[in-house]
Order: structure tokens, then C-alpha cells, then sequence
């Protein structure tokens, strides 16, 4: 019992529970309150109060803490160690299209269609990426013409598809 | 839209290229030339000088209403060089008459700059005949020439934007 508990005034307040909850609480006071159903359920009004206040924010960065405890330990204990550049090369690498717009999600879908592009051995028209990325056509298009204007994309020889550009690659070939 | 009719949006108005002429004896503006285009087109170009309107605070209240700019527009503003944009924004504190002034939206690409990152001072020269005779003015050493019409610089502009990185592009904001 907290400091805080011993020095409310108590009320006696009717209210309903289901049976299997009912259960659950009995079962709880058992096991952690000596049986004591009404201070099992005054912690548990405290333990969601604190939930519903944003501590499991604190709770959280707790967590992700002791998984960098743990990745530093592991790294230790077998003698490998995650290279910070490389790391920081990586994330560069995912955010080469951050930046392109001023942000609203739309360097996102820049980045979701270069994929299609990246993943198709041809060319492809803007029909092609609606088709793959299911619908969005106005941010699709609009993707596609920051794209070309940063010179990710370049027109194809056919008119009206678009392919990546390659130092060197015709559509001949 | 039916997707047969998906099309790549010719008029996007992706860069805003400006180069201004200031008067020699008070530093005001005299004239402006902007235009506006993307890596397909130069879809637009305008001018306007001190004979056409009564006053500096005309002549950039023009500039402003031609300029697409605003918050989330990201429009890329390529001048031949950096000193522009700070003449400009010179020009727009010093004249009360442009209420509330502002380049937000847009990111700046001096071209010089360019030119000294990238191309180790020496820009080519644009391959096109068609404005060729820009190219027998006076040039920067980064290989603009000074008088560029709007024209020359997007040419110029396409040229290199494949061959550069990215950021660029974006990495100025105004």
C-alpha cells in the first residue's frame, strides 16, 4: 500500500464487472494483494492512470536502452562491431530522396516509385506505376516529373514511358 | 482520370530561373527577366524594366506575382549567381512598397557555385546554336555568360543537372 493510499479517505462506490473479469481480479488480489480485492483494483486505477499519462513513453525509452546495453555487450562478447559509417551510409542510402520536396510524405512516394522503376528491366509508362503502386495517380505523376527533374528518370525513346537513366544504355540495347 | 490518359504533367513548373539588372548609380532594380520550366520545357519566360512601370516598388511587385513560390511549392530558383539573390533581397527591405516580401518555398542554385563544386570553375558551354550568341558576351569565369538570356541558362541548366548530385539541388533553402 502507497503513502498516497493510507492517506485517501475511501468511498464505497457500487459498479459492474463481467463474471470472467471478476474472476481475473480475485484471482490478481490472490496472487499480489493478500486476497485484497479493493487495493488490487485502486493499483490498477494508478498502474493505467500512469499509462494513460505517457509514461509507457519513459517506459519505452527504458527498453531501448537496455537493447543498446545489450547490442554493446554482444558486440563485446564476439568481437564485432557495427561500424558507424556504415551504418550512417546505409541511411543515407534509404533517404537519397529526402529533401527533394519539403516534406507532406511526398518524398515517399518519390521513393516508392523509383522502386518500380529500379525493379523493371524496361521501360515503363506512368499507367504501369499506377498499376504497381495501386492508384494514387496525381502523386504518382507528380513523382515522376521530381524525379525527372533531378535526373532519376529520363524519358524513354517510346513516348511516354520513362525508365532510369544508364551511362551508356540506348533503348536499343 | 482513366489510366490510359495517365500523363507526365508537362507544365510543372519546377524551376524558376531570374537574372536582374540593377541601375548602376543607386543599386535599385532596372529590370528583371524570370522564367519558368522544368527538364522537358522552358515554359515560360517574362521580363520587365523601369520604362514599363513608375517605379522600383512596381517592377518587383511584378517579379513577385510571376515568381510560383510559397510554402510546399518547391520550386528551385537558378540564378547565374549567388550575389543576385542577396541584390534581391536587398531591394525588397530597402522598398516599402512590397508588403510582406518573401522567397519562402523555393531553394536557390547559384550557378557559380555550381560551376566551382562541380566543375572545377569551368561550366561547359551550352550545346544548343540556338542562343549561341550569349555565348560570344562576356563570361564569368564559371563559364556563364553574364548576359545569359533565361533561355541559355535552362539550356545550360539541363546540361548539368544529370551530372550533379541531388542535394544540390535542394540543400539552399530561401
Amino acid at each position: 500500500m502507497t503513502a498516497n493510499e493510507s492517506s485517501s479517505t475511501f468511498t464505497r462506490r457500487k459498479f459492474t464487472l463481467t463474471e470472467a473479469l471478476d474472476a481475473r481480479l480475485v484471482k490478481l488480489a490472490n496472487q499480489h494483494y493478500q486476497g485484497n480485492v479493493s487495493l488490487c483494483l485502486r493499483a490498477a486505477i494508478e498502474d493505467h492512470e500512469s499509462t494513460l499519462n505517457d509514461s509507457e513513453l519513459l517506459t519505452l525509452h527504458q527498453i531501448e536502452q537496455q537493447i543498446k546495453s545489450l547490442e554493446t555487450e554482444i558486440q563485446s562478447a564476439t568481437g564485432t562491431r557495427t561500424d558507424e559509417t556504415e551504418v550512417q551510409g546505409q541511411l543515407t542510402q534509404t533517404h537519397e530522396f529526402k529533401g527533394l520536396t519539403s516534406g507532406d510524405g511526398r518524398d515517399r512516394m518519390i521513393e516508392r516509385v523509383f522502386k518500380v522503376f529500379q525493379a523493371s528491366d524496361s521501360s515503363l509508362r506512368i499507367a504501369d506505376i499506377v498499376d504497381q503502386l495501386d492508384g494514387q495517380p496525381e502523386a504518382i505523376i507528380r513523382a515522376c516529373g521530381r524525379l525527372i527533374d533531378f535526373g532519376y528518370l529520363v524519358e524513354a525513346e517510346e513516348s511516354s514511358r520513362y525508365r532510369l537513366p544508364v551511362w551508356g544504355k540506348t533503348d536499343d540495347l | 482520370m482513366m489510366r490510359e490518359w495517365y500523363r507526365l504533367n508537362e507544365a510543372r513548373e519546377s524551376w524558376v530561373f531570374l537574372r536582374i539588372e540593377l541601375v548602376e548609380r543607386n543599386g535599385e532594380l532596372d529590370e528583371w527577366e524570370l522564367g519558368v520550366g522544368n527538364m522537358n520545357h522552358l515554359l515560360r519566360t517574362t521580363a520587365c524594366d523601369r520604362d514599363e512601370v513608375a517605379d522600383e516598388g512596381e517592377l518587383l511587385r511584378r517579379l513577385g506575382r510571376e515568381v510560383p513560390h510559397g510554402i510546399g511549392s518547391d520550386g528551385i530558383l537558378i540564378t547565374r549567381d549567388a550575389e543576385i539573390v542577396a541584390q534581391l533581397r536587398r531591394r525588397l527591405i530597402a522598398n516599402d512598397a512590397v508588403i510582406t516580401p518573401t522567397l519562402r518555398g523555393l531553394r536557390h542554385v547559384p550557378l557559380d557555385e555550381i560551376a566551382d563544386e562541380y566543375f572545377a570553375g569551368h561550366l561547359p558551354p551550352v550545346q544548343d546554336t540556338v542562343s549561341s550568341s550569349d555565348g560570344d558576351r562576356n563570361r564569368l569565369a564559371s563559364g556563364v555568360p553574364t548576359h545569359a538570356s533565361i533561355e541559355t541558362l535552362w539550356r545550360m541548366w539541363t546540361q548539368i543537372v544529370p551530372v550533379i548530385p541531388s542535394q544540390a539541388l535542394t540543400e539552399r533553402r530561401l
